[in-house]
């Protein structure tokens, strides 16, 4: 066995004398300094705020070009096309590259190479990226709001009796069954009256249809800005740990979000748990909550059972990151 | 056991079908050692294994009687100054070390202070406030160094420190490696130059094709590698001033010149780099860059191998 002795110490040295005190929790929030601080300065957040404009620019779309495509654009779009595929796209640009860029270029070991449990670092890391994320993405539900205030509201009409040759109602008005989408405008239709298939001579219905200027409502916003934050957690949580797990995250990201979540995943069970557990979580919270979503709460999933799948993806995927961590060498072969 | 600093036994590491670490058993007590070795001889995987970054894969890396991987209290013993150049390059040279010192779990007041003394000691107080990514490689050393030594540890991991150092650089680390000897502390610094290692300690660790070839003092594998001329490269914008400059010089035995770069051959390495700072200094020629090819060092590893 070889042996190597060197120098003994010359003197009592500063670190023998007293052992200095430092706390884990401080190593943590320093670690999400880092991923905060990496997240605001490169070019992730220019990304996501470009992508998460496309929300916002088809809205304008639909509500100053095409007004009678939907009858509430903003929640509909916000529900088909933000909530279930760009928040998707926003989490992976942000959060797969929060630990997987320190990985990759090994600053992980200046990380790990201090007394912090690896576990802390991870969900510093962690909270430092999803923190920002959140906030960039809820810019564009915000820039939204305006424009939904200028949607075209739903279909309101009443109906009443008229005199024909003097014109005064014979009745009261009444509202007339039923909602239809609606151009906008008002305008009055008179139809003959119509009694067991014969006309009754002198008088005539006159449909007055009036769409009111129906403002996206307060409710409205705090879903979007609710099922945002918790779909970028729940998105975003799965593809920082793909990034703890795996070497090479990017494509395993990608695959997950397109081919999975797009096309495989609008039939299957993980749909079910994060999408429609974020839309039903968020409804349920809410009293009463937006007329858009009301059939959908017949099939959302209940208060307790939707918190407790949305709290169980984080928790499960960082506990498992965090175990493996532990466990797992993140350097590369040597080079001397 | 708990005694000794380092205590590897049978220690292997392997990356897949390659066998980077094999069976080292070493016992170091402490000091300062230099763990001497041609690249891909192995060095990196032993201070991986030394810092507990990865856990051998088969054997025992043990450091103050404990394994190294997954001891975390490990860490407030340790230092560990990595090979490669990565930082966080969109934060100063002093935010670097602050936020590392965060990290470990100083408080911002603690960690500013010892940031700045770690700063001082390395000499990169001047230049910290700038933002990394302006960091020539000398200053990119200096920092790593300071990040190193912000905790005060006992003993401190340098993987070539001195690998395409400036000579201010390699005399500054050289003095700093001493100091710290002198002080008590540990140090385990790698290089594949042996002058270089020879001038702060004359313990070494010699390593190669992933085995301990020798463990002991230098003086016997100082004669070996005086049989083989020592080459030198040095970087700079004017190389046939630098040549011209050298040419005359009694310790330099052949030179040859190529686009930004001179290579130098001598029987005496250390006094040719004793001797190489103040001539630059005095002719004002910049140079970015000395190296040390490693293929006088090769030979006598194929000297040890086949003897």
């Amino acid at each position: 066995m070889a042996q190597v002795t060197g120098n003994p110490p010359a003197v009592q040295p500063a670190w023998s004398r007293s052992a200095p005190s430092v706390s884990p929790l401080v190593g943590m929030f320093a670690a999400a300094r880092i991923s905060a601080r990496q997240f605001l300065v490169g070019p992730r957040k220019w990304v996501i705020l470009l992508a998460g404009a496309a929300f916002p620019a088809l809205l304008s779309l639909f509500v100053f070009v095409q007004k009678e495509a939907m009858i509430h654009p903003f929640l509909q779009l916000f529900d088909q096309l933000y909530l279930q595929g760009i928040i998707l796209f926003l989490a992976l640009i942000g959060a797969t590259p929060a630990f997987s860029s320190d990985v990759e270029d090994a600053t992980i070991i200046y990380l790990f190479a201090r007394p912090t449990p690896r576990p802390l670092i991870v969900i510093g890391k962690w909270a430092g990226v999803m923190l920002p994320l959140v906030i960039l993405s809820l810019i564009p539900v915000l820039v939204a709001w305006p424009l939904g205030l200028r949607q075209v509201g739903t279909y309101k009409a009443r109906a009443w009796v008229k005199d024909r040759s003097s014109g005064e109602p014979t009745s009261e008005k009444r509202p007339v069954a039923g909602e239809q989408p609606h151009g906008g405008g008002t305008s009055v239709e008179k139809r003959p009256v119509n009694s067991g298939g014969n006309s009754a001579g002198g008088h005539y219905v006159e449909v007055e249809e009036r769409s009111q200027r129906h403002e996206t409502s307060g409710r409205d916003v705090a879903f979007a800005l609710g099922a945002t934050a918790l779909g970028i957690v729940e998105y975003g949580t799965i593809f920082f740990v793909l990034g703890v797990l795996f070497a090479r995250p990017y494509i395993l990201s990608i695959c997950y979000a397109v081919i999975f979540e797009v096309f495989i995943g609008r039939a299957s069970v993980n749909l079910w748990v994060v999408s429609k557990l974020i839309r039903g979580a968020t409804l349920r919270l809410m009293d009463p909550v937006p007329r858009f979503f009301e059939g959908s709460l017949e099939t959302a999933p209940s208060l307790l059972v939707g918190w407790l799948g949305l709290v169980c993806v984080p928790v499960v995927f960082l506990a498992a990151a965090s175990l493996v961590a532990m466990k797992k060498s993140y350097v590369s072969k040597g080079t001397g | 056991m708990s005694g000794q600093m380092l205590h590897f036994e049978k220690a292997t590491r392997w990356y897949g079908q390659v066998v980077a670490l094999r069976d080292v058993t070493l016992d170091v007590a402490g000091g300062v050692i230099g763990l001497l070795g041609p690249n891909g001889a192995g060095k990196t995987t032993f201070m991986r294994l030394l810092t507990g970054a990865m856990p051998p894969s088969q054997g025992i890396a043990w450091v103050y009687g404990a394994p190294a991987f997954g001891n975390r209290d490990l860490y407030h013993r340790l230092g560990y100054c990595p090979d490669h150049d990565n930082f966080y390059e969109f934060m100063t040279g002093r935010e670097f070390v602050e936020i590392l010192l965060s990290v470990h779990g100083f408080d911002r007041v603690e960690a500013r202070r010892r940031a700045a003394a770690a700063l001082d000691r390395v000499r990169a107080g001047e230049f910290s406030d700038r933002k990394i990514y302006t960091y020539s490689k000398g200053m990119r050393q200096r920092l790593k160094l300071a990040q190193a030594l912000g905790h005060d540890p006992e003993l401190l991991v340098l993987d070539e420190p001195l690998n395409g150092a400036d000579p201010l650089i390699r005399r500054d680390v050289i003095e700093l490696v001493r100091e710290l000897g002198r002080e008590g502390r540990s140090v385990v610094i790698s290089s594949h130059v042996l002058h270089e290692v020879e001038a702060m300690t004359p313990n070494i660790v010699l390593i190669h094709k992933g085995r301990v070839k020798a463990a002991g003092n230098v003086h016997e594998i100082r004669k070996m590698i005086d049989w083989h001329p020592h080459s030198i490269v040095m970087k700079t914008p004017r190389p046939r001033d630098l040549a011209a400059l050298l040419a005359r010089e009694p310790e330099v035995s052949e030179l040859s010149i190529a686009e930004g770069a001179i290579t130098v051959r001598t029987p005496k390495p250390e006094e040719f780099y004793a001797r190489i700072p103040s001539l630059l200094i005095d002719a004002e020629i910049p140079v970015e860059e000395i190296e040390s090819p490693d293929d006088n060092l090769d030979a006598v590893f194929k000297y040890l191998s086949e003897g």
